[in-house]
């Protein structure tokens, strides 16, 4: 048994050189499907993180809901393959805002052809803390149109809520 | 990295320290020095989401960690019984505006895990099996619940030791350190309960066992590494409060420890780590015992100086969990954030079973400024019938200085709706005195208040 003063932070959290060098077992899942873009099984996945097959496939429907990634079914292939979202290479300028009681986080990833925008509708619940509801992703190129686009239709729907209530404003 | 920035007015006033607090991504903009309210259950919770009027703008609430899906669910019923009662429409949710207009610390109590009390340990176990679920270790909620009866049964194997500390990174349960899954649960707790700040689960540090500062200091190092971790995987996560909880052994009267000095050396490196730790957290056990030798009391002053020093130098935020009125003599001394139970109680939330059969005890306490005295229930009650006086009317924040008939013979009726909002009112109209004093140039208007009342608080008045 250790003595006291053995115990330290990486002990505790299960780092050491025979096992992962990654604590964090969600990462570690998410990093190992980033680094293999054309697809990996739940065995494969459990193998990397060193769980069992029950464990990742927990953890990958979890990161699927989340939409880090997606699964496909392929014809010739038995099992689910995972990929990761986008093919992202890392995400920054996140920010996110309470808008009464919908949650939007935008961030800006770094996609193969250049900057995208993430948008996120997130919800909250009490006993499950703050998850993601769905998220579209934006070119950056593609960005001033959308959003004059969103003006748009903002602009229609004023102009259709006129005309349904007799020309006069509501 | 540290989130928090803390802007402090000018000029400064003696120790005291006063301005603004804000964490941007987490949409904390808060004012420091103040007293703020600890919650402890669902009748805490029930108080302040009744009677958001008697808190002040901005201020942050401090909550009971093992208790947080108890809480929780209180105020999701609550949401349904106020809406039926106000006949109104709360359509965003009563906790989650809440939580908006006053920044959550979500604590947890040192004793469950020292002492193992039989209530504090069935709590912690349900409490990890309804949160172990959500968190990202991936958990059904089967293993969730053997995982919870492996962390629980280890705790009670040996109280009062540091063996829990030293299993926890032997066993496994899936490949995850016990010690890895208790951590994970503290932070899922925070997420949870939408909190702002977080402070750690870690051990209690007791004078007997000099090495349990470097398990403490170990503990929250994990802890502060793995909020890190999911924030730089763009988590929506609490910032981490470096923890420290003190038994009262380490509180010897009129001697300053090399212990002690340990613990001071820990939290300056801490907070030295720009990376790690967004403030400091304090807890001391038996506060009432410490205050009856005025020897204790000077080291705990001595010790608040010392914090509040780093704190300063490291602009890093101080919060001292459950001080009561103490914390007035806090704020003098420079400390950021106090907090205080609605029911003004110092002892542990966790105690055993039982208590007083007096029914007067079952309505607690409530403190009657003007007398600088906490009153039972049939203090208030004599007042009101001899005189018709009641307790002293407050300035600000709560206007009912006397009980309803009703509320007298129902205690928790009288607890909930009237002396601990009454409670939380007093200790805000003392806050606001408090620095309107400091504006004007006053330099320990605190401890000058506290000289005055009665014990346990008037060890820490001026001498």
């Amino acid at each position: 048994m250790a003595n006291l003063n053995e115990i330290s932070a990486s002990e505790l959290l299960g780092i050491n050189n025979n096992k992962r060098p990654e604590r964090d077992t969600r990462t570690l899942v998410l990093s190992y499907i980033r680094q293999n873009p054309d697809g990996v099984t739940a065995k494969m996945a459990a193998e990397a993180a060193n769980i069992s097959e029950r464990r990742a496939r927990t953890i990958l429907n979890e990161l699927c809901q989340a939409r880090e990634i997606y699964d496909r079914k392929l014809p010739d292939v038995q099992s689910h393959l995972f990929y990761p979202n986008g093919r992202l290479i890392h995400k920054y300028l996140q920010k996110s805002k309470d808008l009464g009681s919908q949650i939007f986080r935008i961030s800006f990833h770094e996609g193969r052809k250049g900057p995208r925008v993430q948008i996120q509708e997130r919800k909250f619940t009490l006993l499950e803390g703050e998850k993601v509801e769905g998220s579209i992703f934006v070119d950056y190129n593609n960005l001033e149109s959308f959003t004059s686009f969103l003006d748009e239709m903002l602009v229609r729907f004023n102009q259709f809520n006129e005309d349904k209530n007799g020309g006069k404003k509501k | 990295m540290r989130r928090t920035i803390m802007v402090y007015k000018i000029p400064e006033v003696g120790t005291t320290q006063v301005g603004n607090l804000s964490i941007s991504d987490l949409d904390v903009e808060t004012k420091f020095s103040t007293l703020f309210p600890y919650i402890k259950g669902r009748e805490d919770i029930e108080v302040i989401l009744r009677y958001p009027d008697v808190l002040r703008k901005k201020q942050p609430i401090e909550l009971c960690g093992f208790k947080t899906d108890i809480i929780l669910r209180r105020a999701q019923s609550l949401e349904q019984i106020l809406m039926d009662e106000r006949q109104i429409d709360i359509k965003e949710g009563l906790y989650e505006s809440f939580t908006a207009d006053h920044p959550i610390l979500t604590s947890f109590n040192p004793e469950v895990i020292w002492f193992a009390p039989e209530t504090g340990i069935s709590t912690l176990e349900k409490n990890m099996k309804q949160l172990l679920p959500t968190s990202s270790l991936g958990f059904d909620a089967k293993m969730a619940k053997e995982v919870a009866k492996k962390i629980v049964d280890l705790i009670v194997e040996k109280p009062r030791t540091y063996n829990f500390w030293k299993r926890l990174s032997q066993i496994e349960y899936e490949n995850e350190t016990l010690g890895s899954v208790l951590i994970e649960y503290c932070i899922q707790n925070g997420i949870s309960s939408k909190a702002k700040w977080l402070s750690g689960i870690t051990p209690l540090i007791d004078a007997k066992t000099p090495n349990s500062v470097a398990i403490s200091h170990q503990v929250n190092i994990a802890t502060a590494t793995l909020v890190q971790s999911k924030y730089d995987f763009g988590d929506t996560v609490p910032a981490y409060l470096y923890t420290i909880n003190l038994n009262s052994s380490m509180l010897m009267p009129d001697k300053w420890t090399p212990l002690l000095d340990d613990v001071i050396r820990s939290a300056r490196v801490a907070l030295e780590n720009q990376e790690l730790f967004d403030g400091v957290f304090l807890s001391i056990r038996n506060l009432n015992a410490i205050s009856q030798s005025q020897g204790r009391v000077n080291v705990v002053l001595k010790l608040m100086k010392k914090i509040a020093e780093i704190s300063k130098v490291e602009t890093a935020p101080s919060f001292w969990s459950r001080l009561g009125l103490i914390g007035l003599a806090a704020l003098d001394l420079g400390e950021n954030y106090c907090s205080v139970p609605p029911n003004l109680n110092l002892d542990d939330v966790f105690q055993s079973p039982g208590g007083p059969p007096e029914k007067v005890y079952h309505f607690g306490r409530i403190m009657n400024l003007n007398m600088r005295e906490r009153w039972y229930a049939n203090q208030v009650q004599d007042s009101t019938k001899k005189h018709g006086r009641g307790l002293p009317p407050l300035k600000k924040y709560w206007d009912k200085n006397l009980p309803t008939n009703e509320e007298l013979v129902k205690p928790a009726r009288y607890r909930i709706n009237f002396a601990k909002p009454y409670n939380i009112a007093a200790f805000n109209n003392l806050q606001d005195e408090w620095e309107e004093y400091i504006t004007k140039g006053d330099t320990n208007p605190g401890r000058e208040f506290l000289q005055s009342c009665e014990a346990p608080y008037n060890s820490w008045g001026l001498r």
